[in-house]
């Protein structure tokens, strides 16, 4: 392994964890949404 | 019911049935009863009331009628229940004189004549003031709501856009929270959505009401005014489309208005942003010093003998203790009462005495007024109002957009013409959509994501990325999130479309010449609302059911929505019919969509016939004008929709891409395998292929796809595109393809509808939905590689 497939894993990483907490976050506040948040009303 | 004569007065009796376009009839009496008939009362259908039939649905059935200054629809079963006289036409007359004299300004909520700043018990300087937002159903309360918190709300032009109750802060003062509540025409619990707003008012007892009604129809909308000021809390009139009434040669004597009602009244445009400031400048005076209606007693001491004066004011002190023990405001308490609300008569849990008593005061009111107990404190309501309106409104012209709307509305609502027009509207949608503009933007869509997955890839090779990770990048994730991406143009432009019909009024009409159709099938007009969202996205469109008054037609509607073919399934069609059946796109797209219908048709019929036995709800309703969609509105739509598909891309998308990526790259040993059929994917999806192998659809890919899908619809494409890359056709018959398509239209909706089936409905209807889906769509998939096989296609 070099440097960029270490850099590259990494940014997927990132990305998957960031993603995560997105998806908790959401689920947190009742939004187990389709985020569609503009005609959504409200996922509570 | 028959026509008759009624010998004492000389005129003859006929139902509001026999009424016929363009002829005006006087309301002789309301039969019938229950909430419905309340409902027709709170919406102005009383005794005395003309009423002027403007239209039939294309089929005949329901009946447009303009009373008040409004058009309100109903079905023909419901005309039936009135009883009216005829009304010789030399004697409609639209009364605009105004005899108005000037009225000194009360400066209520501005510190002026009655409220004196500082006399008023202020609130201590760090309380939270809380707003409650209430208003008619379609009279701009989001569009206010969106002007004082600077939030961007969806605002709609037909009734019921709000159905849930939204927060916010107004702009500049922290210190508040200004609550939009849904559209209500009275304080009655007709529609779950009264519940709420009353609930809300009576419960959480906001610190100030701030009451936005249409200028443009104030009659009706003072209906609701008049309940709000008997909750005995803090209010402000806001006076919304004061632009539309002025510019068509109407006016208001706010200076009087205020002085009749006893509360700060404010004219606005909330579309045009005038008025704003002010307002909230009166809110934010009433709720700091708690400065309450000067008013409640409208109801007359002198006015029709006095008889329902009495009776109010008896009720008053035979419950006065009632109330103040279950912090009822006691002016709206007795009213209810009166009027056998069951929901408050259980809250101030009268003995059976007092309940006798009350029984006493009101057959002595109904034999004094010579109405029924609703009736008559409709009534009451309405003649102040229409007092107010005398003294105070000069009436407008008939508006701009009436006559547009009236215009546009011989044809798209026209015998002949409405469902045709329908239906071409519709195809015009899908096709500009599939063929045109987002087929368009999806090529150029596509061409820019493969470019950039070349450059990845050979920037990758050159950089000689470990072989594992250059898979991960290239194949699990560009791969995966790119085929998903580029399906965003087609998803931006159907909601688009589906916008445009909604802002400028169009679906409430398809609701009205709809509703004999789904009556057919066990539904009402207004069902059509959430289905027509539902081809945009379910959750919503589950949602959007609790403007539906009956229980029955709102568990049905939900459990129908999600047939209709929302625009997450959009790549997966379109990934099909791009591999497959190349140029047949509008066709086998308009297909699907059909075939769907005819699924929720067939199944409602089941329903109809075993679970939710019994008939629709009532359709009454009423028509917007036409609107010119605002071009905000729509961008900003559309902004929230590709903002939310992205966020799903490099969310839900991408770990489901990551995740299945790795599952099919490695062994249960952890070891990278060369064949993706040793991989645990492979394994885990193997147990399903009995099952699924009678459709074509037995291969373990194909399977962990459609699983995929169970968590975003979007997700079954780019998990194809992973497992299968570019050579799906030397795995896949046609035939199978097709198989694919009707199980993917039919099977269990996404993890996010099936959570709000939950919340709406409960686990257990959640787990029955997922099920039946998925036994449905495994049988018209069955059926479909069937026929193919007898055809000898595949």
């Amino acid at each position: 392994m070099n440097w960029i497939d270490i850099l590259l894993l990494a940014a997927v990483a990132a990305g998957v964890a960031a993603a995560l907490r997105k998806c908790v976050s959401d689920r947190k506040n009742g939004k187990s949404c389709c985020g569609d948040c503009s005609s959504c009303k409200g996922c509570k | 019911m028959d026509i008759y004569m009624d010998h004492r007065r000389s005129v003859t009796i006929m139902t509001l049935k026999d009424i016929k376009i363009g002829e005006t009839a006087k309301v002789e009496k309301l039969c019938g009863e229950g909430a419905l008939r309340q409902h027709f009362l709170d919406m102005g259908v009383l005794p005395g009331t003309e009423m002027t039939v403007v239209k039939y649905a294309p089929m005949g059935d329901p009946v447009e009628l303009r009373l008040h200054g409004y058009e309100l629809t109903l079905r023909l079963a419901d005309a039936e229940k009135i009883e009216v006289t005829k009304v010789d036409k030399a004697s409609v007359k639209e009364d605009r004189k105004s005899g108005k004299k000037k009225v000194a300004h009360p400066g209520l909520g501005e510190g002026g004549k009655f409220h004196p700043k500082g006399s008023g018990k202020a609130l201590p300087d760090d309380t939270v003031l809380t707003f409650a937002l209430i208003g008619n159903q379609n009279c701009g309360k989001t569009t206010l709501f969106n002007r004082l918190t600077g939030s961007k709300q969806h605002v709609g032009n037909f009734p019921g856009v709000t159905v849930d109750r939204k927060d916010g802060a107004i702009k500049g003062y922290p210190n508040t929270l200004i609550t939009d509540l849904p559209g209500i025409y009275s304080m009655s619990p007709y529609t779950s959505e009264e519940i709420v707003s009353r609930n809300f008012v009576l419960n959480d007892k906001p610190h100030a009401i701030i009451n936005i009604i249409d200028a443009t129809n104030i009659e009706r909308n003072l209906y609701l005014t008049m309940q709000l000021l008997e909750m005995d809390i803090p209010m402000v009139v806001a006076l919304n489309m004061m632009d539309e009434l002025t510019s068509n040669g109407g006016s208001v004597d706010i200076n009087a208005m205020e002085m009749l009602l006893g509360v700060p009244v404010v004219p606005i445009s909330a579309a045009k942003n005038s008025g704003i400031d002010e307002l909230v400048e009166h809110a934010l005076h009433v709720a700091k010093y708690q400065e309450k209606p000067l008013y409640q007693d409208f109801c007359g001491k002198t006015a029709n003998g006095g008889a329902v004066h009495r009776c109010i004011h008896s009720m008053e002190h035979l419950i006065e203790d009632h109330a103040e023990l279950s912090g009822l405001p006691l002016r709206f308490a007795a009213s209810k009462v009166i009027e056998g609300d069951p929901l408050i008569l259980k809250q101030l849990s009268i003995d059976r005495n007092e309940e006798e008593l009350v029984e006493h005061i009101v057959l002595q009111l109904e034999k004094e007024r010579g109405l029924d107990r609703s009736a008559a404190i409709a009534d009451m309501r309405f003649s102040f109002i229409l007092r107010l309106c005398a003294q105070a409104v000069t009436k407008p012209k008939e508006s701009k957009e009436h006559i547009r709307s009236r215009r546009i509305d011989t044809f798209l609502t026209g015998k002949y013409t409405a469902i045709p027009a329908f239906i071409g509207i519709m195809a015009l949608v899908f096709w500009l959509t599939f063929n045109v503009i987002g087929a368009l933007l999806q090529g150029l869509c596509e061409k820019g994501v493969d470019a950039l997955t070349d450059a990845t890839d050979k920037a990758l090779t050159n950089a000689n990325v470990n072989t594992a990770i250059h898979s991960l990048v290239i194949d699990g994730i560009f791969a995966g999130i790119g085929s998903v991406i580029s399906f965003l143009p087609v998803i931006v432009t159907l909601f688009f479309f589906l916008s445009l019909l909604e802002d400028s009024g169009y679906i409430a009409r398809v609701a009205f010449f709809m509703d004999k159709i789904l009556r057919k099938i066990g539904l009402s007009g207004r069902s059509i609302v959430p289905m027509l969202i539902g081809f945009g996205c379910s959750v919503p469109a589950i949602m959007a059911t609790r403007t539906l008054p009956s229980e029955r037609d709102r568990r049905m509607t939900i459990l129908l929505t999600p047939f209709m073919s929302c625009t997450a399934k959009l790549p997966i069609y379109a990934f099909f019919v791009s591999t497959f059946f190349p140029g047949h796109g509008a066709l086998i797209m308009i297909g699907l969509y059909l075939l769907g219908i005819l699924t929720g048709i067939i199944v409602a019929l089941v329903y109809k016939s075993t679970l939710f036995r019994g008939e629709p709800v009532p359709f009454v309703m009423e028509l917007p004008n036409y609107r010119m969609p605002s071009a905000g509105n729509v961008v900003q739509l559309l902004w929230e929709k590709a903002k939310d598909f992205l966020q799903r891309a490099f969310s839900v998308i991408l770990i489901a891409t990551v995740v299945v990526w790795f599952l099919q790259s490695f062994d249960t040993h952890l070891n990278m395998v060369s064949d993706a059929e040793d991989s645990i994917l492979a394994g885990a999806a193997s147990l399903f292929e009995p099952l699924m192998e009678p459709l074509g659809l037995g291969d373990w890919r194909i399977i962990v796809s459609l699983f995929s899908g169970f968590m975003a619809k979007e997700s079954v494409v780019s998990t194809m595109e992973i497992l299968f890359g570019d050579d799906i056709k030397m795995y896949m018959s046609s035939l199978a393809a097709g198989s694919m398509l009707v199980f993917s239209l039919l099977y269990t909706p996404c993890v996010a509808a099936i959570a709000s089936v939950k919340r709406e409905l409960g686990k257990k209807w959640a787990l029955v939905v997922v099920m039946w889906q998925c036994v449905i769509a495994w049988v018209a998939a069955f059926a479909v590689r069937l026929i193919g096989i007898l055809i000898g296609v595949g």
